[in-house]
């Protein structure tokens, strides 16, 4: 009896204030929403305190004028009605409810990253204050936040752009595929290259002290400075067909350097070495000198030490350093397209399918490149973390 | 004559050795005395071959030793701070030394005995040792290649007062029972009185005094007087 007269009421209340504005379908799916909040407002009413059942209309009507009367968003009204009476006694939630209007209301076309992305940061800065108490730190990571924003942001619109439909036809497509696996191969050979040399130079630049030792130290971080277009140029100056070097190849191996995949991997070790190569100089510092003394007072050959001690003391950091030049070598595109444009290596196939065919077209292939390359960092790294736990 | 050091010069970032001559005896407990930043340390890496002096000769058991790397020279080295090798297990550390020449059984248990650490030979890293547990740990390490010198670089530094007594009586008895020759580095005296049979006292890389600890600690030199003890000390 007592609910057959509360939906009366409710059918009144409707009747004048949400029948005259919206279409009868509409109508019907504001008035289960409202029947909810109100059947809910009567247990809060029952069960907690007043400025609790207050607090609870409130937010109503904070709703109630954002949505239905500003944004003129009928049914997503309803539907926020309805999210909100029923998370209204889990408080860990309603932030972000009202982080969910919020976006949607008023960043209308960003609105899923937006919640994506000042959900993440909510989580983020609840556990900072409650780990460390500082509003320091919590000012700091909100200004911080921001760089991470430019870099996810353009990252996560590409990906929810996407269905997963036009995924799989994007990687049905052969020349992707081979594209891909182009990729692969040279960065793999690449970062291998720059490992087997660039390992014993990192050591000796550690270790050792020698003169023209700093020159050395700042000639690493060439390639990171010159322009891509021009390591490319350069190579190709030294490599082309009409150099000596690639006439010599390409008369006695019948080999061409440039356009190639000699050619691209000159040019990915190129790119990509300073990366690992820095690392690997970082780890070798970390390493105590004293464990490599102490080895050798037993006996250990200066080339047994560094096999046994500063070898697997400094993997952590070359596996680092390796999982970056990788990630370089993967994603070099500038210098590729002057001296190597074709094999294409999935970036600069990317970007040949964009010149002929425009954004749409590429649009799921870049997600697909994003996805895989995620995935294969996040293996990487899972692996060091093993490696590490190992060694350590 | 186990070790003879002549007119031993070595210029090293900010710290120098200038015209060191030292002797030893075989057998003998030797310590090396000196207030920090003596270069007792450089002194020691000298000797075990970790630097090349700049000039003058290092002599063991009459063999010019001065141009022999670090490995060729079989003295053992106890550092600062263990210096225990993080990646390998207590036993993988105390063997490490062993690929390079004959493991003898009887030898290693009689010094797993000595300083007590047979038990730990199972633990599988080094990082859950005590401060005491890992200098014997590191002792044993360098014992375990037979040196014909030890080379201790301030033993008890970082030690609690009972790991301090533990390890000072394993040091007397390596040196009464077993004949090894052990070179003592301190800055504190009353580590080495009652051990020690020789000593001497480098002071900003000289050798203020040398002869037996009794000499040295009673009949300090001039230089000593001077600089190291302070005046009411004398």
């Amino acid at each position: 009896m007592k609910y057959i007269l509360l939906s009366a009421f409710i059918l009144f209340l409707h009747l004048i204030f949400f029948a005259p504005f919206v279409d009868a379908g509409t109508a019907a799916v504001i008035f289960a929403a409202n029947f909810l909040f109100v059947f809910n407002a009567v247990k809060i009413y029952r069960l907690a305190a007043l400025n609790r059942f207050i607090g609870y209309l409130f937010g109503y009507l904070l709703l109630f004028i954002f949505v239905f009367l500003l944004a003129k968003a009928n049914l997503l009204f309803a539907i926020f009605v309805i999210l909100y009476s029923a998370i209204f006694n889990i408080r860990q939630l309603l932030p972000y409810l009202v982080i969910l209007v919020f976006s949607v209301v008023f960043v209308t076309p960003y609105w899923l990253q937006v919640f994506i992305l000042a959900g993440a940061f909510c989580i983020f800065s609840k556990s900072i204050y409650q780990k460390t108490h500082s509003r320091f730190s919590l000012v700091l990571f909100s200004i911080g936040f921001i760089s991470v924003l430019l870099i996810i942001f353009p990252i996560l619109y590409i990906c929810l752009q996407v269905s997963p439909q036009s995924l799989v036809i994007a990687f049905k497509n052969i020349e992707f595929q081979q594209a891909l696996f182009n990729s692969l191969v040279t960065s793999g050979i690449s970062t291998l290259i720059i490992l087997v040399f660039g390992v014993p130079f990192a050591y000796v630049m550690a270790r050792k002290d020698f003169s023209g030792k700093a020159f050395l130290d700042n000639l690493i971080n060439l390639p990171i400075l010159i322009p891509q277009t021009i390591v490319g140029i350069a190579l190709l100056v030294v490599l082309g067909p009409k150099s000596p070097l690639g006439e010599f190849m390409f008369k006695n191996c019948r080999l061409a350097i440039a356009n190639g995949y000699l050619g691209i991997i000159a040019a990915q070790v190129f790119v990509s070495s300073p990366f690992l190569i820095r690392s690997a100089i970082n780890a070798f510092e970390g390493v105590d000198q004293k464990l490599e003394d102490a080895s050798r007072t037993l006996g250990a050959s200066e080339l047994s030490t560094f096999m046994r001690i500063s070898l697997p003391l400094a993997a952590g950091g070359i596996f680092s350093g390796c999982i970056l030049a990788l990630a370089r070598a993967l994603s070099e595109v500038g210098s590729l397209m002057v001296i190597a444009y074709h094999p294409m290596t999935a970036p600069v196939y990317l970007y040949d399918q964009f010149i002929q065919y425009g954004l749409g077209e590429i649009q799921p292939m870049s997600v697909l490149l994003i996805i895989s390359c995620l995935w294969a960092f996040i293996g990487l790294y899972w692996l060091r973390h093993q490696l590490i736990r190992k060694v350590k | 004559m186990l070790l003879k050091i002549n007119s031993l010069n070595k210029i090293w970032s900010g710290f120098s050795l200038k015209e060191i001559s030292l002797e030893m005896e075989k057998g003998d407990y030797f310590a090396l005395l000196g207030p920090c930043g003596a270069g007792k340390t450089l002194l020691l890496n000298a000797i075990a071959g970790l630097y090349r002096p700049d000039s003058g000769n290092i002599f063991i058991d009459g063999c010019n030793v001065t141009l022999l790397p670090a490995e060729k020279r079989n003295i053992g080295f106890l550092f600062q701070k263990d210096a225990l090798f993080p990646h390998l297990s207590v036993k993988e550390n105390i063997y490490y030394g062993l690929r390079y020449r004959q493991p003898d059984k009887k030898y290693l248990d009689e010094i797993f005995q000595l300083l007590g650490i047979g038990d730990l030979l199972k633990r599988l890293d080094t990082f859950n040792l005590s401060g005491g547990e890992a200098r014997k740990v590191a002792l044993a390490r360098s014992l375990a290649i037979k040196p014909r010198l030890l080379l201790l670089d301030e033993p008890l530094s970082f030690l609690d007062p009972l790991s301090q007594i533990k390890v000072m009586e394993s040091l007397k008895s390596l040196n009464r029972q077993m004949g090894l020759s052990i070179i003592h580095v301190t800055h504190d005296v009353a580590e080495i009185s009652g051990i020690a049979k020789n000593a001497a006292v480098l002071f900003s890389g000289v050798i203020a005094q040398s002869g037996t600890v009794e000499n040295v600690l009673s009949q300090p030199s001039d230089l000593l007087k001077e600089r190291f003890w302070g005046h009411n000390h004398a």
